[in-house]
């Protein structure tokens, strides 16, 4: 590695013509590479480096490029896999530098050899960088200079010309195998050197191509042309996709083709067979800069293209590449005609006969184009303009279900690409969604599936807000969630007064998901409202998440109520426990009374508690860990809830929780790594009790222990999970014996996951291999007790072993596997068969 | 390199990706399904959409064995000579595979790609090896060139549906090499 290093100095630094040969002598001799490191290498260096190392020297010097030439292109024919694509790698970096003297002369043997690689490519990773190699053998013989005016490729100087005459050959038959390597050898030619090649190439590649097109002769043949066609249209939009370089400047397509060539793809985009490619190739003309003007033909194009897009029986291909090619027309095109003429093709408002079949597909294509700024605008005027037109019957609000839908969908691909501009267009949509269901159709707010829909898109919105913007907004949510105060957040100078959702008993309680929706994303920052215009008596957050709990156990409640009140209180716990210390007092005050005995409010109780756990344990506050405590002292006090201790602390150890604690989602506190804390504290506790509840033979106390376990280990960190493998794994293969059968699909799925990610974990597994694969077996060829969730995860583990344990032990059990798989091959479940069928072939390769 | 293969320039077939289900032919108004072609409401809440997908998967009822998931065991499997799918190049193909699952019956037909291509009892023995390995062993499989397209037709079909070849053919080491390489690219997908 060093002499490398000190090589590439030297050749670098230094005129060492005089010394050429020498110096060819020490560095050549080391090409190519065919180190392997050794096991435990103490220097870590790879082949790669070694490779990399030598490339640098090779390419350091252009004296070396008389001998060298010969050489590489030698090794290049006699090797093969990784050190040929290595030769490759080297040609390509080394030409550039060897410059255009030495390269032309030895021009025609590089070619044949680099060719060869292209034409009768066997893998397409070797193809790829072949392909490499030529743009740099053209672009070294070929420099960017001045457009050429030649038209016929046969009449190009030097290499070229042979290539072209070794492709044309090739695309005579297009739909051969041979022409698509010849397309790809084109295209890169034409890449490599626009201003020499493209002209000459382009015409007399698309010229012949179109005839033949007019005139097959055969009918496999026009597919295949299109997409020779499309290929060297990409080429060109490759090179003149944006105005770095100029389309009108190098003109590689004169009018006489371009009027050929747009005549035939327009009318063929008509013909439906051959529309996919035709499509395609056409697309690729909008994003040459320069090819078309948009000013004078915009308009036709993107009237062409809207028939596609608004046609739900069109092949989904299609259609995305209709819309690739409209994002090509420009800003100004698609807010006047393209969204205008989307806007209008779906209807005001809906009845049992409207054919929801265009709707949606409209509305699927607007969330591609209507992402940006004013498109935007547009398209949020046109969701709130039917919003204020439609009736309250079942189907109308499932109209306004996907509208809503569509705009979420779009808000959160705004969100992805960072867009700044999300508040500045949604804050009216805001009220006008707190209008529609409070004032226009109160009776929408009892439709679970709208109010789930509206929640997640206020919950997007305001996480889009600024601090001053949520302050305002958390003032009238607090204004209307308690005193029933509206008018604040219906943005209407009247006052609007109803009974506040949160009072007992009252007839607005089903607006509660939609104003918690609202809480969720506010940043800690932003004061939470309480006192300030309070008619009611709650003076403190304690207070309102006291009633808040209170509320959602009262047996009026509804799941999604309970449900919003469960993320509301997970995310309020999250970001202001310092001041809800009053609350958990409560909580832990209630706690004996609440697991003494089963009924539905008691089980709401410890579903907030699970909860509140969550919240807590996000930022590590000990909170947490007390809860949790405490539900395992429920099992060691058979509790009525017992049984439900395992499957809560899963649920608390879980990642997920619907983003309502989620730091970017909804503005949580998560300090980092505190899923590691919670493991180091909580888990050692489970293990140390469950192992003295089975000394002690206590059977169904350890077996919830065990079941706590297990639904723990499936939510470890994984760098966790992998240090403590010794320790778990037994536990793991124990719990696939608990007559549960989710609970042995999601350990299977552990297992599964933490084979794939550590191989060193083969080795645990390789002493549990005989139990583990007799339960396996079990599991997967017993179609009438395990689920079909079980049977796929417990092949999928089988697949895996043939990759990752030692061959001398698979050989032990395939004939037993693959004997018994016969039976998984006939399940009923199709998804089954292909598993057993990919598991048993797996083993078979052994 | 030519000269070694009995057919260097094949045609190449377009494969057709199964056109599936129309997302905007939903009956039910309140599907929002057909905005997630890439899943991206289902990302909102994937645990929701997980309990979902599993519940639907318990109850789906017994799907009987059909031509469709014969030709997906079949598709990939490599041509001898070429990098090339046997779907690509159209030896295999739905419409010339039968599948009666109730009289455990299957027979597939194939097609190669030149009349007299000496490969069709090695492609024919690959398909054969393929639904050996992974259909139920109830099942009654017919292998057979299509009627016409291959001059030595009776001689190939015969070889193919001779259990005693095609067991003598598996003990050879070198020929279960070769199948082995053609299989390789049909699982693992």
């Amino acid at each position: 590695m060093l002499i490398f290093g000190m090589n590439t100095v030297i050749l670098i630094e230094f005129d060492t013509m005089s010394h050429s040969e020498s110096l060819f002598d020490v560095i050549f001799c080391y090409f190519p590479i065919t180190f392997k490191p050794p096991p435990d290498d103490p220097y870590g260096i790879s082949t790669d480096d070694l490779r990399f190392a030598l490339r640098q020297n090779i390419c350091s010097s252009p004296h070396f490029a008389q001998q060298a030439i010969p050489l590489l292109i030698d090794k290049l024919t006699a090797t093969s896999g990784p050190v040929k694509r290595d030769t490759l790698l080297t040609i390509t970096h080394a030409l550039p530098v060897y410059g255009f003297g030495h390269v032309s002369q030895k021009s025609r043997s590089l070619w044949d050899a680099i060719s060869i690689e292209i034409l009768y490519s066997t893998d397409t990773h070797t193809e790829n960088v072949a392909l490499d190699s030529l743009q740099s053998l053209i672009t070294t013989l070929y420099p960017d200079t001045h457009p050429t005016e030649l038209l016929n490729a046969t009449e190009l100087p030097g290499i070229a010309n042979l290539i072209f005459d070794v492709c044309h050959d090739a695309i005579k038959q297009p739909e051969k195998s041979k022409s698509t390597p010849a397309i790809k050898i084109l295209a890169t030619l034409i890449q490599s050197s626009p201003a020499t090649l493209a002209r000459p190439l382009t015409h007399s590649t698309l010229i012949p191509l179109l005839e033949l097109f007019a005139v097959p002769a055969d009918p496999t043949q026009p597919p295949p042309i299109l997409n020779h066609i499309h290929a060297i249209l990409v080429a060109l939009s490759k090179v003149y996709a944006d105005q770095g370089r100029s389309f009108l400047h190098d003109n590689p397509i004169n009018p006489s083709l371009k009027e050929q060539l747009n005549n035939t793809l327009t009318s063929t985009i008509n013909n439906k067979p051959l529309r996919s490619p035709a499509l395609a190739a056409f697309t690729q003309t909008l994003h040459i800069h320069g090819y078309w003007d948009f000013n004078v033909d915009g308009v036709q194009i993107a009237n062409i293209l809207i028939d596609f897009v608004k046609d739900p029986n069109q092949d989904p291909h299609v259609r995305l590449v209709a819309i690739e090619g409209l994002l090509c027309l420009g800003q100004d095109i698609l807010h006047n005609i393209v969204l205008p003429s989307l806007l209008t093709s779906i209807p005001t408002s809906v009845d049992s006969s409207t054919d929801w079949k265009p709707i949606r597909a409209i509305l699927a294509s607007i969330t591609a184009l209507a992402v940006d700024g004013a498109l935007f605008e547009d398209f949020v005027l046109g969701v709130e303009a039917k919003m204020n037109q439609v009736s309250g019957d079942s189907l109308n609000l499932a109209y306004v279900n996907i509208l809503l839908s569509t705009l979420l969908v779009i808000i959160e691909e705004k969100a992805a690409k960072k867009h700044q501009d999300i508040s500045q267009y949604t804050c009216s949509i805001l009220s006008k969604l707190f209008v529609f269901f409070v004032i226009a159709h109160p009776g929408s707010v009892n439709e679970t599936r709208l109010v789930e829909t509206a929640s997640r898109l206020i919950q997007a919105i305001v996480r889009s807000f600024d601090v001053s913007q949520q302050q305002i907004l958390a003032r009238h949510v607090m204004n209307a969630l308690i005193n029933g105060y509206w008018q604040g957040l219906l943005g209407t100078e009247d006052d609007i007064i109803h009974q506040p959702p949160l009072s007992t008993n009252s007839t607005h309680r089903a607006f509660f998901p939609l104003l918690a929706s609202a809480l969720i994303p506010i940043k800690r920052e932003v004061n939470l409202p309480l006192a300030s215009e309070s008619v009611s008596e709650l003076q403190s957050l304690s207070e309102f998440a006291t009633t808040l709990t209170r509320w959602s156990m009262q047996s009026a409640s509804t799941p999604t109520q309970q449900i919003a009140s469960q993320h509301l209180l997970a995310n309020l716990t999250n970001k202001r426990i310092e001041s809800l210390s009053e609350y958990t007092t409560h909580l832990l005050g209630e706690w004996p009374e609440r697991t003494s005995a089963e009924s539905s409010a008691n089980s709401i109780f410890l579903i907030i508690i699970q909860w509140i756990a969550k919240g807590a344990l996000c930022r590590n506050h000990a909170l947490g860990v007390e809860f949790v405590t405490k539900l395992l002292d429920l099992i060691t006090s058979h509790s009525v809830y017992a049984d439900r201790v395992a499957g809560v602390i899963g649920a608390i150890a879980d990642d997920s929780n619907d983003g309502v604690l989620d730091r970017k989602r909804s503005n949580g506190v998560s300090s980092l790594l505190h899923k590691q804390r919670f493991f180091d504290v909580i888990f050692p506790v489970v293990v140390e009790r469950y192992e003295s509840a089975a000394s002690r033979s206590e059977d169904t106390t350890s077996a919830k222990y065990l079941a706590t376990l297990a639904h723990l280990i499936q939510h470890m960190p994984k760098s966790l999970a992998l240090a403590k493998l010794p320790q778990i794994f037994p536990i793991l293969l124990i719990a696939l014996s608990l007559n549960d059968a989710a609970l042995r699909s999601s350990v299977i799925e552990t297992i599964t996951v933490l084979i794939l990610t550590e191989e060193t974990i083969a080795h645990t597994v390789q002493q549990h291999m005989s139990s583990l694969i007799t339960s396996l077996l079990s599991f997967s060829t017993d179609s009438e007790r395990s689920s079909v969730r079980l049977r796929v995860s417990a092949l999928k583990l089988l697949g895996v072993f043939p990759r990752v344990i030692r061959k001398d032990i698979l050989e032990q059990f395939k004939l037993q596997i693959v004997r018994q798989l016969v039976v998984a091959l006939d399940d009923p479940i199709k998804l089954v068969r292909k598993e057993a069928v990919d598991a048993r072939e797996f083993w078979l390769q052994v | 390199m030519d000269a070694e293969k009995i057919n260097a320039n094949p045609i190449i077939h377009q494969t057709v990706e199964e056109s599936e289900r129309n997302v905007y032919s939903d009956s039910d108004p309140w599907s929002t399904d057909f905005l997630a072609p890439d899943a991206q409401v289902g990302d909102i809440n994937p645990d929701y959409a997980n309990a979902n997908a599993n519940a639907t998967l318990e109850k789906t009822p017994a799907q009987a064995i059909d031509a469709d998931e014969l030709f997906h065991l079949l598709k990939d499997i490599n041509d001898p000579e070429h990098p090339l799918t046997l779907e690509q190049l159209a030896v295999v193909s739905k419409a010339q595979i039968t599948v009666d699952d109730e009289q455990n019956e299957a027979t597939i037909l194939f097609t190669p790609t030149i009349p007299h291509c000496s490969m069709s009892t090695l492609i024919g023995l690959c398909l054969r090896v393929r639904l050996i390995r992974s259909l139920p062993p109830r099942f009654k499989v017919d292998v057979r060139v299509r009627e016409g397209t291959h001059m030595q037709e009776a001689a190939i079909n015969k070889q193919l549906n001779d259990k005693e070849r095609v067991a003598a053919a598996l003990e050879n080491g070198h020929l279960i090499d070769v199948v082995q390489q053609c299989l390789s690219t049909a699982t693992g997908r």
